[in-house]
């Protein structure tokens, strides 16, 4: 046990054991704090840190760190819903396009680059501005918009894959196409994409944060790290404490996830590999 | 294929994404809930003396045409140029996102120069000195400068200068023909902010280019040879290490546009991030979809250009 984490590195077990935080958090946010997000108090409106609000009061008189708590869930639903969109988009074109014909990945990788070509958050405007903002609509728009990424980095994996000697040998015994690529093929596609899946959750996190600045986040009851700081934004000077924090946690999240993404590069690339044997 | 084919099968793809493109934000258009004819009328439209007028209306805006006919009509208003007026104050659609292209273009273009040379310069050095301290040290600030949501940390810089330290303005916009000083000032706190993604977004590009030159054989050679370290980095790796970076400005002027949207909006610059934010609060959904098609057909044509420049300039891929 003691071998396999120390060959594990440092960094992954900080990293495993802030995520597994993070985790508990979005299940159970009431086990961190007594407080609830919505508990308005009028006697007790931007106050600054305490023993009992330590991170202080919103302009409703309601504890800070229970809101950012209680958002952390549906943040995580928005980030994880989205990627996965984009991985069932993007997965399954993805290999039809690197193993089918030219027709067919002719056909997707023109959708794909139309896609891509679009401003993301303005795309996200778009739509967000005529159908509302639900959660669904955030994670349908997140999820389209990342298509692209998994589908080329998919295809791009497949053609190269589908050449090596050990996918012509699996044909060769007459396994059949479709069979070939979730076996065979699809799981040596699986390192780039560890990485690129954390990499989009960060991403989603700052779209819909953007999004909550403009006005355009989820709608009350609902609550997210991005409508946190979006209320927040006209109290930095007489509650900086509340004005900072949502800020704070997104940036700290985002950065984690990137920083996972590295890790899980560094350990599926065996010329960057070090520790992991 | 030589560069004439190539550059030919560049404009027809080109095309067919337009198309893609001008469906996708028809579409966006024809399903919003609503009826564009009452949205045009506002709040008189539920009344019954306005049920002819109404009629009236959505034949004259081609509503009760099949979608593929409607589809033509707009798409043939677009190509005159006709992207609809303000719901409302009735404004033409391209005279409104004429008036607040320029200070977006301004932040874009300022920050692109500002990025770029900054970005080389530690992608190279970090790429240099791989498991160094300044390697590390760029690669935790890039993760960090990635992760700042951009409208976050502009408020930041804002409190921190307008507000506490009273050096620079918190925003508005200044025209640079008419007080180029003003400008500057202006535009100090805004492009800081969006050249601090920009830039963590170069840096690692360029740090994961220059590690795949340096390890080539040239490299190699030209040491043996005896030509000083700093020459062999600063021009012979950065030189074939920063060529991809057109195509990657080219990839990520969309991000580069909707973070210069975001920044601006925050600073008040009065362009494109405004318009839109007004519109959507106003409703005025017209100007928002007129917005963001003419800015994705812009975008688009930059990426083509930016891929076109990059087949002139870099030989190997000309061939």
């Amino acid at each position: 046990m003691m071998r396999n984490l120390r060959a594990l590195g440092a960094s992954r077990i900080i990293l495993i054991a802030v995520s597994l935080l993070i985790l508990l958090i979005a299940i159970a946010p009431q086990w961190f704090t007594p407080w609830d997000p919505a508990a308005i108090d009028a006697t007790a409106i931007l106050q600054p840190p305490s023993w009992a609000h330590p991170l202080g009061t919103d302009e409703a008189g309601a504890d800070v760190l229970a809101r950012i708590l209680y958002a952390t869930r549906l943040e995580l639903i928005i980030a994880v819903g989205s990627v996965l969109i984009a991985l069932l988009l993007g997965i399954p074109t993805g290999l039809l396009a690197g193993y089918g014909g030219r027709v067919v990945d002719g056909a997707f990788s023109s959708v794909a680059s139309a896609t891509l070509a679009f401003p993301l958050i303005l795309f996200a405007i778009l739509i967000v501005a005529s159908f509302g903002t639900t959660p669904i609509t955030l994670v349908g728009i997140i999820g389209f918009l990342f298509f692209p990424r998994v589908f080329l980095l998919v295809r791009a994996q497949t053609l190269a894959i589908k050449q090596r000697e050990f996918v012509v040998a699996v044909r060769v015994t007459g396994v059949g196409p479709a069979r070939t690529l979730v076996r065979h093929v699809l799981p040596n596609a699986a390192g780039p994409l560890l990485t690129l899946i954390p990499q989009l959750m960060a991403e989603a996190i700052l779209i819909e944060t953007g999004l909550s600045y403009l006005g355009l986040g989820v709608q009350l009851p609902l609550a997210t790290w991005g409508t946190i700081l979006e209320s927040s934004k006209d109290f930095y000077v007489t509650a900086p404490t509340y004005a900072v924090v949502a800020g704070l946690t997104i940036t700290v999240v985002a950065a984690l996830l990137m920083w996972a993404g590295e890790l899980a590069a560094e350990s599926s690339n065996p010329l960057r590999r070090r520790r992991l044997a | 294929m030589n560069t004439a084919q190539r550059i030919g099968f560049q404009v027809a793809r080109l095309a067919l994404v337009l198309f893609l493109v001008s469906i996708l934000v028809f579409l966006a258009l024809r399903l919003t809930p609503g009826d564009p004819a009452i949205l045009l009328l506002g709040p008189q439209a539920g009344r019954d003396d306005v049920a002819e007028t109404l009629a009236a209306l959505r034949v004259q805006m081609g509503l009760d045409q099949p979608w593929p006919v409607q589809y033509w009509l707009w798409l043939s208003d677009l190509l005159r140029g006709d992207f609809g007026e303000s719901v409302r104050n009735g404004v033409p659609v391209v005279t409104l996102i004429g008036a607040a292209v320029p200070s977006t273009i301004w932040l874009i273009v300022l920050s692109v120069l500002v990025s770029v040379p900054l970005s080389i310069v530690l992608g190279v050095a970090a790429a240099a000195r791989r498991g160094g301290i300044l390697d590390r040290a760029v690669r935790g600030v890039t993760t960090v400068a990635i992760a700042l949501p951009g409208v976050w940390f502009g408020l930041l810089l804002i409190i921190l200068f307008s507000v506490t330290l009273r050096v620079l303005p918190a925003g508005g916009y200044v025209d640079p023909f008419t007080d180029f000083g003003g400008f500057l000032q202006h535009m100090i706190l805004p492009v800081a902010t969006l050249s601090v993604f920009l830039t963590g977004v170069l840096t690692r590009f360029v740090f994961a280019e220059a590690t795949d030159v340096l390890r080539q054989d040239y490299m190699r050679t030209s040491a043996a040879m005896g030509i000083p370290a700093r020459k062999r980095l600063f021009v012979y790796a950065t030189k074939n290490a920063v060529l991809p970076m057109i195509t990657i400005v080219g990839v990520q002027i969309g991000a580069l546009v909707g973070g210069a949207v975001l920044v601006e909006a925050v600073f008040g610059l009065g362009g494109l991030g405004q318009l839109l934010l007004s519109s959507v609060l106003n409703r005025d959904y017209q100007v928002v979809q007129g917005a963001v098609l003419l800015t994705t057909i812009v975008v688009l044509i930059v990426g083509f250009l930016a891929d076109i420049a990059y087949r002139l300039v870099d030989p190997r891929i000309a061939r």
